[in-house]
């Protein structure tokens, strides 16, 4: 089985280096980019398994990358990553297609019980026959 | 979906917003109409007012007026009966017409009957003489011997009035023996002595003036020059009322006889009068009655009786008015209004006041009127002026200060916009370093066994997210004071180099990280500042900031300090995204950012330059932008030499101990 992909779109620097550190310690192929031009530019070029997204970042921010993917068919799993904690914040998240939204600060092995959960889910997905799946899933 | 979602956050605020503005245009709108109402209401009233005014004023002169007629014909009834006592009654009659004080009167005697103008005269029953049963029987059959014998019997004659019949009666066969001439000689000659003045008929009219009119007729058809000093002769004796021979139907008898020969003449006032007496007494009984005016049996006649009821004097309606007016005395009434007197049942529409009359006029009526009816107007308006140029201040007013309230409302709203949007970048700026403090220390504790090498670098970012931290929370404690004036400077004379090198110590570490060439120039011998060197390095830092945060990949920024015209310049320069003109403008406001999306990368919350310029500001100093898009930005903090600064003295001499 080969490495899982996971792309961290983050401008903090020293986040960035913590979540790095953490998914290849997990044996995730990790990828970074620190600002938003940069990280649609990696999601586009070569999908990954995972996105995580911060929200807040310069030039193109975490919604519009989130709009623009799901706009280009990309079905890669995205978990938002926000300070923002109120409820309309995330349900704005969810609703641009967000498959998760985790609020800072974090539990490093929350975050990682949720990539791993919305990685099993996708993979669940691309099956043949997923629809009972799906609806089984649903509330 | 995606986009109304988005606004639900922003949107929250507005509804409450709106509720006060319509409130306000209701608080502008409300009192304006109110008051447009009570400026109707008062333009009304004053017109009312204006009227009430007037006519109290005028009532006063109304009722002396009043007073003044009532007087004038108690006047004239008293006069009326004084003037009875010593005249006769015919003199009294000529009197009062002729003065034009009534149109015709009625004289009484004692007893109540009626003296002159006498319904009848006394019949003076003379025996006739034998003769005369001889000479009548000739008079239509042989008039010329008529005439002889009538000229005897007159020769013969011992009574006044028996000859001057007989002469009468000759003269009137000779006229109808066609003898005009003899006839004439008969009537002015034995006629015509003086001892025959009074001499009467059987029915005691007088026998002369009768005989003049005969004479008069024939000869205005002879001899007209003879006829026109005749003429005058009767007029004179017709108009002479101090004689009481003659009566009152035989004078209006000739008077009209002598105007059916002579058409050009007129006994005008009197014969109207004494033809109004004889409709009058022929009209009904007569009584003196109340000393009041009423009417009579006679459409448009007015009987007035003197108080003891000697006298009713008659009037026409019209002469009446003309003489009550004459009665009152007009001086006394105001120039701008009309007096009017009104008989009974008449209306006089545009009268401002009526009043009745008087115990003497009973259902007369006395009506002021206004010559010029537009004074009520004249007189309302410049009131109402006065009213329409109070209202519309108070309206200017209070539109003035809606738009004003409207206005501070506004920026209120917009300011509380802003201030929550700060709340939740405080949040989030905070969040943030919190966030990656949390997860570096959590790898480090999970992590079996610790890499010596990851665990120090994983050390440094967690000081270096301390420090911003740290960093930030100033900023926000300096913005809170700030906001609350409640920020104490402790000023001090600080050398400037003191505080270049403090600022430098501050970013020293950060900026000099790959990808940042940070340069500084710093003056020779630059002169001492009086300043809080703590918020001083904090401003020159949050430039710094500025600079390393709206800078690309490769930053360049170079920090100066320099000395100018008794100033010393801090200058900030940057290679950054630069501003446009229009935001040179507004950067200086609290919450302003050029980019909200940068505000994520450097950890600023639109605080920094509004802090920057409020404590420049404190220093007495100033700071400026230049600035070009894409090219960069250098911001310059200038402040006064110590020894140019305004609390040099004061303050100092006491701290620097």
């Amino acid at each position: 089985m080969t490495a899982k992909k996971i792309l961290i779109v983050e401008d903090n620097p020293a986040l960035l280096r913590g979540l790095k550190d953490n998914f290849q310690a997990q044996g995730y192929q990790v990828r970074t980019a620190n600002d938003g031009e940069k990280g649609l530019d990696a999601l586009l070029r070569d999908p990954p398994d995972l996105l995580l997204l911060d929200l807040m970042l310069p030039k193109v921010n975490g919604y519009e990358i989130c709009r623009l993917a799901r706009s280009r068919r990309l079905n890669t799993p995205i978990i938002m990553l926000s300070a923002k904690t109120q409820e309309e914040d995330v349900v704005r998240g969810l609703e641009l297609g967000a498959d998760d939204y985790v609020t800072k600060p974090f539990g490093i092995r929350e975050l990682m019980a949720r990539a791993k959960l919305c990685s099993r889910r996708a993979s669940v997905h691309a099956l043949p026959g997923d629809w009972h799946l799906h609806q089984e899933l649903k509330p | 979906m995606k986009a109304l979602s988005g606004k639900l956050s922003l949107g929250a605020g507005r509804p409450s917003g709106l509720w006060l503005m319509l409130l306000l245009l209701l608080a502008a709108l409300v009192p304006s109409v109110c008051l447009l109402w009570f400026m109707n209401q008062a333009v009304q009233n004053e017109r009312l007012a204006v009227r009430q005014r007037l006519v109290e004023a005028y009532r006063v002169s109304l009722s002396v007026m009043q007073n003044q007629l009532e007087a004038h014909w108690r006047q004239t009834g008293a006069a009326l009966d004084a003037e009875a006592e010593h005249l006769s009654a015919p003199a009294l009659f000529a009197r009062q017409v002729r003065a034009g004080l009534a149109d015709a009167v009625i004289c009484f005697d004692a007893a109540g009957n009626v003296v002159y103008p006498s319904p009848v005269s006394a019949p003076q029953p003379d025996p006739l003489e034998a003769p005369w049963a001889e000479a009548e029987p000739l008079e239509s059959a042989s008039p010329v011997e008529a005439a002889a014998a009538f000229a005897r019997l007159a020769g013969r004659a011992t009574n006044v009035n028996l000859a001057a019949r007989a002469f009468q009666a000759q003269a009137r066969c000779l006229v109808k023996a066609g003898q005009t001439n003899e006839a004439i000689a008969v009537l002015t000659g034995p006629l015509d002595e003086d001892r025959y003045r009074h001499a009467t008929d059987a029915q005691g009219r007088l026998l002369v003036p009768n005989a003049e009119l005969m004479a008069l007729e024939l000869l205005k058809a002879t001899a007209p020059d003879r006829a026109r000093a005749h003429l005058e002769r009767l007029k004179t004796r017709l108009l002479d009322y101090d004689d009481p021979a003659l009566s009152a139907p035989q004078r209006r008898f000739l008077m009209h006889e002598v105007q059916r020969l002579f058409p050009d003449q007129t006994f005008s006032p009197m014969l109207a009068a004494e033809d109004l007496a004889a409709r009058f007494l022929e009209a009904g009984p007569v009584h003196a009655g109340e000393p009041t005016l009423h009417p009579t049996a006679l459409p448009g006649v007015w009987q007035f009786a003197s108080t003891r009821g000697r006298v009713v004097t008659l009037h026409q309606t019209e002469a009446l008015l003309g003489r009550m007016r004459d009665g009152i005395a007009t001086q006394l009434m105001p120039a701008d209004v009309s007096l009017a007197v009104l008989p009974p049942g008449k209306e006089f529409e545009q009268s401002l006041l009526t009043l009745l009359a008087g115990a003497t006029l009973p259902q007369w009526r006395l009506a002021l009127s206004l010559k010029d009816q537009g004074l009520f107007d004249t007189a309302a308006k410049q009131r109402i002026a006065s009213y329409v140029w109070i209202g519309v201040v108070v309206f200017a007013t209070v539109i003035v200060l809606a738009a004003l309230a409207l206005r501070l409302v506004r920026r209120q709203t917009a300011l509380t916009q802003l201030r929550n949007d700060l709340v939740a970048n405080v949040t989030h700026e905070l969040k943030t370093p919190l966030a990656s403090m949390r997860l570096l220390v959590d790898t480090l504790l999970n992590s079996q066994p610790l890499h010596e090498q990851t665990a120090r670098e994983y050390l440094q970012l967690i000081a270096q997210e301390n420090l911003r931290l740290s960093r930030l929370i100033d900023n926000f404690l300096t913005f809170s004071r700030m906001e609350r004036n409640k920020y104490a400077f402790g000023f001090k004379e600080v050398p400037a180099t003191a505080i270049v090198e403090g600022a430098i110590t501050a970013v020293r570490e950060r900026f000099n990280a790959p990808g940042c060439q940070f340069e500084t120039h710093i003056a020779p011998e630059l002169p001492s500042v009086v300043a809080d060197a703590d918020a001083l390095v904090t401003a020159v830092v949050n430039l710094l900031d500025n600079a390393y945060k709206y800078s690309g990949e490769e930053k360049q920024i170079t920090l100066s300090a320099s000395a100018e015209n008794g100033s010393v310049c801090f200058a900030v320069k940057d290679n950054g995204i630069g501003l446009s003109p229009r935001d040179t403008k507004r950067i200086f406001k609290r919450f302003f950012q050029v980019d909200q999306r940068l505000s994520r990368s450097g950890g600023g919350c639109g605080l920094g330059l509004s802090i920057v310029k409020f404590i420049v500001t404190a220093h007495h100093g100033n700071v400026r932008v230049e600035s070009q898009p894409g090219r960069g930005s250098t911001f310059t903090i200038s402040l006064p030499r110590a020894e140019a600064h305004p609390e040099a003295e004061g303050k100092l001499s006491s701290n620097t101990d």
